[in-house]
């Protein structure tokens, strides 16, 4: 390298960086932001993967879970374990209970759970954050509730209330956290649960299977129901899925996380690009300017391969310095994202690190990007002939046809004319530019468009489909008189009652393949007022349907069934002694949007007279929808207790659940969906300051470009406030066609990725457009494009004309 | 101002000029406490050696630089007392500035570059700023390639709309910085001559040159030499 580089040119090399320092800063600055967005995507995203993933696999996740609607008998879980199709087994005992943190507190519900041995657990292993595990008397609690070591809780066991005092906090990876609105969990000894209780059965197995295979658990899960058949014992699925067995290696935030991945992904690559194109741009503009440079250095006698070498090198000095600004900053960056959102998802997060593979993509895009991406200009530049580059020593820059048209607009004033002339001068940096700033604002409004879709999928979406705030589930199906006696409850306006249960739904074609599915039935009167259904096809529920069902739109795609489609549906029995007490064939008449996440909500609605007389009951129900005045959303839970209580005086037993109203649920629901709306806005944040900055070095590059035009003007008389004036309108065009395109793009791509999104993490929307983020792009374009012009426009002003005139 | 050849009172007056450029540690002196005077209707050409001064002694004049110490008085008036925006204005009535390189601005239809200074000062209505311009382009024989774009036409042609856009607002007074030393001779000729006319309609011409053959033929000479005024030929006889 040695010939090629003499002094001299290394002079001119370090001219040109230090020389321009300002260009230098935009440049590094471009590729620096472009670097540190994706490295920070990546290097969280793959962080939050490791996170949960280590997390998962501490907690020996079960292949079979098994609800024993009976309970399973101590001795059964040893005997079990010496099946050779499994090779691990775990019981675990549950109640369903309430508690308080202090006697005149209401009460709210809660699970006791015991484990036959917490010091050597098998398969869903829970493990001790804090404390002790508990003993004769003491219990330890789910970590993340309110509730602290050395705390006496009262707990309500079918109305027998007793005092525990904690003394551990226990940390359960395989259940929703405390964040995503579980309820919370006491834990006790296996004597103790069976002393509050009276019962020393599992309610829950857990099973593994050696060398796990989808088809190897299922075979096991159903050999295991079929021996459990022989004892008497009926198994229900226990899996988040509702299904026997479940991959082990799958979260029950996997649907999350690959939601997560999705985003974060889709933004990184289009920040990639994105950076792609400024950095082309920058580099172009630079040995545009440089044109004449370069003939100058060819007329001494510099050789194309000098030529070029000098600029690579500067070039390769700006990707340096952009990898040495953006690599910490995007290090500190990801481990501050990946933590946030990784405790979001009610995991502890690991200790600081370096993912390298995103450091690496990261270190690529420093380095290699901006030199590949500068070749094609930088070869243009060094086989430009001398002759063309002396001649360009004027002002730079040719006229086009649309400058000539421009110029016959008489009504134009002049400055304007050539404020637009001048955004127009040069097509190809325009489109590029154009496509990098309306890259970043379609990107933005896209994101911001799903984020709130998602937060109207669980806040406006609730209340629009639930008429009714309150809904009260019964403990078990109450007759219709006794359960419409809450009518008279002052504040109450409106009851409806249902009829629910979770029925078995399969397609009836023979030729099917997809496997059944356990749906959340509701036989809801018709017409129903409490319930106001969106409709994705077909029609909704109407008077005199008999054997039509409506299905949620996730539940119906797993089908794989839609309006016209027969399904056929079982109805378990009430008595838990046969099976199922019926087995029709119902036709889907319509598919609706029901906004749970699909994992925690499948359902179907039917007719209740049908359902009733199917399962030959007679006028009952277990649900009530109740329509009341209520001052806001959030008084509803208080006023869903009273109603709890009155039905308690009448001998009426409501589940405790902390989804008795639209507003739990669509807190809940909006919780849930936290950790996912808080990354779009990340990501929102990201894609801004990434095309902020582009608009910005685009601008300044123009301005700095065009010095010497800066100095012309002023000397034919052009005070500091026209060329202000002009460098202003100049962003605002670039900013304002930006845009116009952005507005014209952003629909169809917003919806795309809003139900990409809401399909990787399982729910159905109702796109909602992000309105304000196009305003917000209106409002930012408008404030870069006049800030970025007028910053460098008032320093070449500064400078006296003729410093401007001899500047290149 | 309308100025005659016999007004006692110079139109432009540098006294003491001095311009420091720093470069780094050192010193650059481009003009050493240089005083000369020219009169209304002066066809003056400043020559001297590369680096002696000669556009920085322009750019003094017309206020695009800020001088070390001294006075330049235009008509009276201090160049280096006006704040920025009145300088702009008072540069856009009453200075043509013609540049070596042409400096039109490329994305302009000569017509518009020359309607430029005239909007820029706010003078003369719409239509007057149309006519005036025509007329101008007319004058310096463009008639035909108004509505062209600078990039489509001749060198030669592209500085004589220089000179019609240095016209634009009528100023008393033009300055041109080798305005002929890109041109060839045929070019430089027809320029000349519009200078030369430009004196003869009553204007001051102040023009630095390196052509001698062109020096000689007006009627004043200045040279600089190493920032000073080595000689003062040719001043008018009331001087
Ligand atoms: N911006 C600047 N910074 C530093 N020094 C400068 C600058 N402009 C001019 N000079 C120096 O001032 C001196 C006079 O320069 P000037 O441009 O006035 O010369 P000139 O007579 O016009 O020469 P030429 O015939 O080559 O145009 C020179 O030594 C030059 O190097
Ligand atoms: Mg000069």
């Amino acid at each position: 390298m040695h010939d090629v580089f003499t002094t001299t040119l290394r002079n001119k090399v370090w001219f040109d960086l230090w020389g321009a320092r300002q260009r230098t800063v935009q440049a590094i600055l471009t590729i620096a932001i472009g670097a540190f967005a994706v490295g920070m995507i990546l290097g969280s995203l793959q962080g939050v993967i490791k996170d949960t993933e280590r997390s998962w696999s501490a907690s020996s996740a079960p292949a079979i879970r098994l609800r024993v609607v009976e309970g399973a008998p101590a001795d059964l879980v040893e005997h079990l374990e010496t099946r050779p199709d499994l090779s691990a087994v775990e019981g675990q005992m549950e109640y369903a209970i309430k508690w308080r943190p202090a006697p005149d507190t209401p009460w709210q519900a809660a699970t006791l759970v015991a484990r036959d041995d917490y010091t050597n657990q098998k398969l869903s292993i829970l493990s001790l954050e804090s404390g002790a595990w508990p003993t004769r008397r003491e219990m330890a609690v789910e970590r993340g509730y309110p509730i602290a070591i050395g705390d006496q809780v009262e707990l309500n066991i079918d109305d027998h209330v007793v005092t525990a005092p904690i003394i551990g906090t226990v940390y359960n990876r395989v259940t929703l956290p405390a964040s995503l609105g579980g309820t919370p969990v006491f834990y006790t000894t296996r004597a103790h649960f069976a002393d509050l209780t009276g019962r020393d059965r599992y309610q829950f197995l857990y099973a593994s299977v050696p060398d796990y295979t989808p088809e190897r658990a299922a075979a096991a899960a159903a050999a295991l129901q079929a021996d459990l058949k022989d004892l008497g014992l009926t198994a229900t699925p226990a899996s988040t899925e509702r299904t026997y067995s479940i991959d082990p290696a799958l979260s029950w935030s996997h649907d999350l996380i690959n939601g997560m991945g999705f985003v974060m992904q889709t933004i990184g690559i289009v920040t990639m690009l994105l950076s792609l194109l400024l950095i082309y741009n920058t580099v172009n503009a630079i040995i545009t300017q440089q044109t004449a440079q370069i003939g100058e250095l060819k007329a001494i006698g510099a050789s194309s391969r000098q030529i070029l070498a000098v600029y690579l090198t500067i070039v390769a000095t700006y990707g340096v310095c952009a990898l040495i600004i953006s690599l910490p900053l995007s290090i500190l960056a990801a481990n501050g994202l990946r933590t946030l959102l990784v405790t979001r998802l009610g995991v502890t997060p690991g200790p600081f690190r370096v993912e390298f593979g995103p450091l690496l993509i990261q270190a690529a895009i420093c380095l290699f990007l901006p030199v590949l991406v500068a070749l094609p200009p930088i070869f243009g530049g060094a086989r430009i002939t001398v002759r063309e580059a002396i001649n360009s020593y004027g002002l730079s820059g040719d006229g086009s046809a649309l400058d000539e048209f421009v110029g016959r607009l008489s009504w134009l004033s002049r400055v304007f004319s050539l404020a637009i002339s001048n955004a127009f001068r040069n097509w190809k940096r325009l489109l590029l530019t154009q496509l990098a700033l309306a890259g970043a604002g379609v990107a933005l409004v896209a994101v911001m468009s799903t984020q709130s879709t998602l937060s109207y999928a669980s806040r406006g979406l609730f209340t629009e489909l639930y008429q009714f705030p309150v809904q009260i589930d019964l403990a078990r199906p109450e007759r219709w008189t006794q359960l419409e006696r809450i009518a008279t409850y002052p504040g109450v306006e409106q009851v409806e009652i249902w009829r629910t249960l979770a029925g078995v739904v399969k397609p009836s074609d023979p030729a099917s393949t997809v496997s059944a599915r356990a749906v959340e039935l509701n036989g809801i009167p018709l017409p129903s007022a409490a319930y106001e259904a969106q409709m994705v096809a077909g029609r909704w529920l109407e008077p005199g349907d008999t054997h039509a069902i409506v299905l949620a739109e996730g539940v119906a795609a797993e089908l794989g069934v839609g309006p016209g489609d027969w399904v056929h549906v079982q109805l378990p029995a009430a008595d838990g002694r046969s099976i199922w007490i019926s087995e029709e064939e119902w036709q889907v008449v319509g598919v609706f949007i029901d906004p749970n996440i699909r994992n925690l909500s499948r359902m179907g609605m039917v007719p209740r007279d049908t359902l009733l007389t199917e399962l030959h009951d007679g006028r009952v129900g277990n649900r009530v929808l109740v329509q009341a005045s209520l001052s806001d959303a959030a008084a509803a839970p208080a006023f869903a207790n009273e109603l709890r209580e009155f039905y308690d005086d009448l001998g009426i037993q409501a589940t405790i659940t902390q989804n008795d109203t639209v507003y739990q649920r669509s807190t809940r629901q909006s919780e849930n969906l936290r950790v996912i709306s808080m990354l779009l806005m990340v990501m929102a944040v990201i894609v801004a300051a990434v095309g902020g900055i582009a608009l910005s070095g685009v601008l300044s590059i123009s301005v700095l470009e065009r010095r010497r035009e800066i100095g012309v003007l002023r000397a034919i008389g052009a005070t500091p406030r026209t060329i202000r004036t002009l460098f202003m309108s100049e962003g605002l065009i670039f900013g304002w066609l930006s845009w116009v395109i952005t507005l014209l793009c952003s629909y169809p791509v917003a919806v795309a990725l809003a139900e990409q999104v809401a399909a990787t993490i399982g729910i159905s929307i109702v796109f909602q457009y992000a309105w304000a983020a196009i305003a917000f792009w209106l409002v930012l374009a408008s404030v870069i494009g006049v800030l970025a012009s007028i910053g460098p426009a008032q320093r070449a002003i500064k400078a006296s004309v003729q410093e401007s005139l001899a500047y290149e | 101002m309308n100025h005659d050849l016999s007004s006692r009172s110079p139109l432009i007056q540098v006294r003491d000029l001095t311009k420091s450029y720093h470069v780094g540690p050192t010193t650059v002196s481009a003009l050493r406490s240089i005083s000369l005077q020219i009169w209304p209707g002066e066809f003056v050409a400043v020559v001297g050696p590369s680096g002696s001064g000669k556009s920085t002694l322009l750019n003094m004049l017309s206020g695009v630089d800020r001088m070390t110490a001294g006075d330049v008085l235009v008509d009276g008036r201090a160049v280096q007392r006006m704040p920025e925006a009145e300088l702009a204005r008072w540069r856009g009535e009453n200075l043509g500035i013609v540049f070596q390189f042409f400096q039109m601005l490329p994305t302009m239809t000569l017509l518009n570059n020359v309607m430029l200074p005239m909007e820029l000062a706010n003078r003369y209505t719409r239509a007057e700023r149309r006519t005036r311009a025509a007329q101008l382009l007319t004058r310096v024989g463009l008639e035909d390639q108004i509505h062209k774009l600078p990039g489509r036409v001749s060198g030669g042609q592209q500085q004589r709309a220089a000179i019609a856009r240095a016209l634009a607002n009528d100023p008393p007074i033009i300055l041109g910085d080798e305005p002929t030393g890109n041109l060839d001779s045929g070019s430089a000729q027809i320029v000349f001559d519009l200078f030369a006319e430009l004196v003869a309609a009553g204007k001051t011409v102040v023009m630095v040159t390196q052509d001698e053959e062109l020096a000689a033929r007006m009627p004043r000479q200045i040279e600089l030499s190493e920032g000073r005024v080595a000689h003062d030929q040719g001043a008018p006889a009331y001087a």
